[in-house]
């Protein structure tokens, strides 16, 4: 099993390996900078939130890549400011058009950084992304049309954590370099040292079976996406290149594996040996039942001899730790990556957001926008001048704005609506009406399609509960989440009902109307604690809900078992929600209770 | 700087997608293709490369709007009136509409630079007046604000751009192909855009090994030497361009009987597409079909073939029904065919 590694990794902890891949990471940037940052940007994700450990290793990369500009990016950057337009004061005192550029442009050859990635808007995210995929920045906007060179190298910051909103889909798709920093210990950094890279090599070719072995594991990870292993590809290479080689070799495929794809993994290619699951926590192993399916139809794959080496070898090399982390990380993974976010932002307007303001007439209750009826009104000033001049005797030299220069700001109506469905699936309502439910859900979905609502989907078994959906309108997003639902084990109707809470009063605050829709039995048997017994599951699930309660959100509690349950009705008041039994429901009438809970 | 696009003929797997494309060059009144799937698929990498593959149009020279010099019917107001036309050669249109785009510049405004310095009120054409006679790709289409789609929905429906504002009054044409993409998880797109397209595509990642790994070479190959990758492709494209170039001379000479008529009508209202566009689609892309093969007579087999294209994204939405639109419509169409051969 330990043919070609380096099995001195293994030795070292896995804070030590992980920071040791930092390190080399930033190597192969300095590499990649020393070619020309335009001629092929480096990109690196570091998950990590602000402190030591990230500003040691960015103050690492400053030195190493000495003469190199990093920018950085405000997080509520204006798209004017991101990819320019018209410079107005400039413009003015010459009397040509002057155009200012954007941050992107002025990161051309350089290198932006880009701090708490994960909560940027998704439209300062696409203009990233379309800088990345053409090296330019077109610019069509305040009748200028300019084509400005942005070829940058990039640093994200991606804070998320469980729960948060997860890093944009399609800009992780495009970065090179992924490093997970949050596990490191900033004691570790002080006897780490920088690895001595010689002599590098100024190219190595890539073979054709390297190609084929890293885009079957990229598959057998769930990587379906074609850039990251052109991405692999690249890192492959560079680390021949650092270590002095002409020729891409198998444990450069490894590094690659780990720098580039791994972070991205959907679940971990299943290895042939045994010896390597055992290192997986049992626990953790049901957790992954939903993707066990994947794996199975991924098993054929990997039956090619090649791709069984390196995934064994591949587990071999991973110090201890790091497959276990990885493992509890994945199931958020599978979630989270194919979620992306951009469906839950997109045209999430908050209560009175202003929106792109609009020419027209003043009336009251509107708002003039300055800027804008300025901007109109400036090119006609010569002409409005002259006009004067010819009628009024002497200079008028005040801005003559007209009624069609006027724009009103305008707003977006908070007329949204969230819909949050909590789904208790535990064993005993599984084994009842699991299937019933997710076919009465299905229909309020397209339902709330039509209407266009926010739907979130929180399922609750075993231990705790899980946010499988949050708040989307995409309807493949909630169909896929639901049908991926599983059920059997207790139920821990607190936690699903916090689970809930949370969400319905972010919903709140984003300006939407937000109801909760239970579905269970009523009988809680796991405390919010994660212990079993009724009683105590009992009174927790009482006191989430008259939290609930007290917050005013709009419930609707439909109860699942056979014969109404009384538990089921007990909650349901201490919710002040309505209450349906599900004997007499159908997917038609719970659609309607559901809009009259409102 | 010009940059050398990735060659169409190059382009591996794909065959829908490429084949959508193609046959919205061979009859640009087709109403467009609209590319929805993954990410990383090379969905723009396919649009670009179409730009270059299409043979070049004659243009009047000096005109703003690229116009024909011998169609009169859609000619700008400076080229109508001109007794004798001038064309040149120019290379099909291609124009992106860039995210953040506002909308004086798709619509042409107001010539702020001419208003300033001399005071002079001088109409500035924007992207719809340079997409005139080309194609108008639209990135990430679901991402695009919706009172810049109402204007392009209204533009593209009518091939006239009429602008009335800051002063300015005038129409010049804008009849452009219109292609869209992006990933429907990002945010799901409005039905009056959806209908608006013509053939619509699920472009999804080849699952297949080998198929991957070509897609890796060739683009590897290509990003050493995009020249030589160019020049290694050029017979490839010169075919395909020539047999664009054929049909689109046939398209107009392929006839569709009565019997096919009410085949294609029989299809309609088994999928139940509401309005008549589903249909009127059906039967230009089975005409494009047709001459793509070099066929005169549109047939059961040209239908079939392009009914999934042409009608998947025209079917109402069923959330219980997990399918892909085309699939739905390929289902549909055994059903009435297999009654068709009964009877």
């Amino acid at each position: 099993m330990a043919q070609n590694t380096a099995n001195a990794t293994r030795e070292t902890s896995l804070e030590e390996a992980l920071w040791n891949d930092a390190c080399l990471t930033l190597e192969m940037i300095a590499l990649m900078v020393r070619n020309g940052i335009a001629n092929n940007p480096p990109s690196l994700r570091i998950k990590a939130h602000a402190g030591p450990v990230r500003e040691h290793l960015m103050q690492r990369l400053e030195e190493i890549v000495s003469k190199t500009v990093f920018h950085k990016m405000p997080v509520g950057i204006d798209e004017q400011r991101l990819i320019g337009g018209l410079d107005l004061s400039a413009t003015l005192a010459s009397g040509k058009r002057i155009a200012s550029k954007g941050l992107l442009a002025q990161c051309h050859d350089e290198m932006l950084v880009v701090p708490m990635a994960n909560l940027v808007p998704s439209e300062t995210i696409s203009q990233v992304t379309s800088a990345m995929d053409n090296g330019h920045v077109h610019v069509e906007r305040d009748g200028m049309s300019a084509r400005d060179q942005a070829a940058f190298g990039l640093i994200v910051f991606d804070e998320s954590d469980e729960g948060d909103q997860p890093l944009s889909e399609s800009l992780c798709d495009r970065i090179m370099f992924h490093l997970d920093l949050s596990p490191i210990s900033y004691r570790v950094l002080q006897h780490a040292v920088r690895p001595d890279f010689k002599q590098t090599a100024t190219s190595a070719i890539c073979d054709n079976t390297i190609i084929e072995e890293i885009c079957a594991l990229a598959l057998s990870m769930g990587i379906t996406s074609m850039r990251p292993i052109q991405q692999a590809i690249q890192v492959a290479i560079l680390n021949a290149r650092l270590n002095g080689r002409t020729k891409v070799l198998q444990e450069d495929v490894l590094t690659s594996i780990r720098l580039s794809l791994l972070q991205r993994a959907k679940y971990l290619p299943q290895p042939p040996a045994d010896e390597v699951l055992e290192e997986e926590p049992e626990p953790e192993h049901e957790k992954d039942e939903d993707n066990h399916q994947d794996q199975e139809q991924s098993a054929d794959l990997s039956q090619k001899p090649l791709e069984d080496m390196s995934i064994e070898a591949l587990a071999s090399e991973l110090p201890d730790g790091l497959l276990d982390q990885l493992v509890a990380t994945l199931s958020l993974n599978a979630k989270s990556m194919s979620q992306g976010r951009k469906g839950a932002r997109q045209y999430s307007h908050k209560r009175g957001r202003p929106v792109a303001s609009r020419r027209g007439t003043l009336r009251s209750g509107q708002s003039l926008d300055l800027i804008a009826t300025l901007r109109a009104a400036i090119p006609w000033q010569k002409m409005r001048r002259s006009q004067i001049e010819a009628t009024v005797e002497g200079s008028c030299d005040r801005i003559h704005v007209r009624p069609q220069d006027f724009h009103i700001r305008r707003y977006k109506e908070n007329t949204e609506t969230s819909t949050i469905f909590v789904v208790d699936a535990s064993g005993s309502t599984a084994l009842n009406r699991l299937a019933e439910a997710k076919g009465a859900i299905e229909s309020l979905l397209a339902e709330g399609y039509a209407r266009r609502d926010h739907v979130a989907l929180v399922s609750f078994r075993k231990r705790e509960a899980e946010v499988l959906l949050p708040p989307t309108r995409s309807l493949v997003r909630a169909k896929k989440s639901l049908s991926a639902l599983p059920g059997g084990g207790g139920t821990p109707l607190a936690s699903g009902l916090q689970s809930a809470f949370l969400i319905a009063s972010e919903e709140m605050r984003n300006g939407r109307m937000t109801s909760i829709v239970l579905l269970t039995d009523g009988s809680a048997n796991v405390a919010l604690d994660g212990t079993g017994g009724r009683a105590q599951a009992m009174s927790d699930a009482m006191k989430v809900s008259e939290m609930i309660a007290a917050n005013d959100i709009p419930c609707l509690l439909v109860d699942v078992s056979k014969l109404a349950s009384p538990k089921a009705r007990e909650i349901s008041q201490a919710l002040g929600a309505n209450y349906l039994p599900m004997p007499f429901v159908s997917s038609k009438n719970l659609s309607d209770a559901v809009r009259a809970s409102r | 700087m010009t940059q050398v696009t990735y060659p169409f003929a190059a382009i591996v797997g794909q065959t829908e997608l490429k084949h959508a494309l193609v046959l919205s060059a061979v009859d640009a009144s087709l109403g467009g293709v609209l590319a929805l799937g993954d990410r990383g698929t090379g969905k723009t990498t396919a649009v670009r490369g179409l730009a270059a593959l299409l043979p070049k149009i004659e243009a009047a020279r000096d005109c703003r709007y690229q116009c024909s010099g011998t169609d009169e019917g859609v000619q700008c107001r400076e080229c109508a009136e001109k007794t004798e036309i001038k064309s040149h050669k120019i290379a099909v249109p291609v124009v992106d509409l860039p995210l953040g785009v506002t909308e004086d510049r798709v619509l042409g405004a107001l010539d702020i630079e001419q208003a300033l310095v001399n005071g002079e009120k001088r109409f500035e054409p924007g992207l719809l007046a340079d997409a005139n006679r080309g194609f108008l790709y639209i990135d990430e289409v679901n991402l695009l604000e919706d009172h810049l789609v109402d204007v392009l929905l209204d533009v593209a429906a009518s091939g006239w751009n009429v602008v009335e504002r800051e002063g300015l009054s005038l129409r010049h044409p804008a009849r452009f192909v219109l292609i869209g993409s992006g990933n429907p998880e990002e945010g799901d797109l409005r039905p009056q855009l959806l209908d608006r397209f013509g053939l619509s595509v699920d472009v999804t990642t080849p699952g297949d090994i080998s198929e991957r790994v070509e897609v890796i070479k060739r683009r590897d190959a290509f990003d050493k030497d995009p020249v030589n990758f160019t020049q290694d492709w050029k017979r490839e494209t010169t075919k395909l361009r020539n047999r664009i170039s054929r049909s689109r001379d046939l398209v107009s000479k392929v006839d569709v009987d009565d019997q096919m008529l009410a085949l294609i009508a029989e299809i309609c209202i088994a999928l139940g597409t509401d309005g008549l566009r589903g249909e009127l689609t059906l039967i230009k892309a089975s005409r494009a079909e047709a001459a793509w093969s070099g066929d005169i007579k549109v047939t059961e087999k040209h239908i079939s073939n392009m009914a999934p294209l042409a009608l998947g994204h025209r079917l109402r939405r069923n959330p219980l029904d997990d399918s892909r639109g085309s699939v739905r419509v390929e289902r549909i169409l055994d059903q009435v065919l297999a009654d068709r051969n009964v009877a």
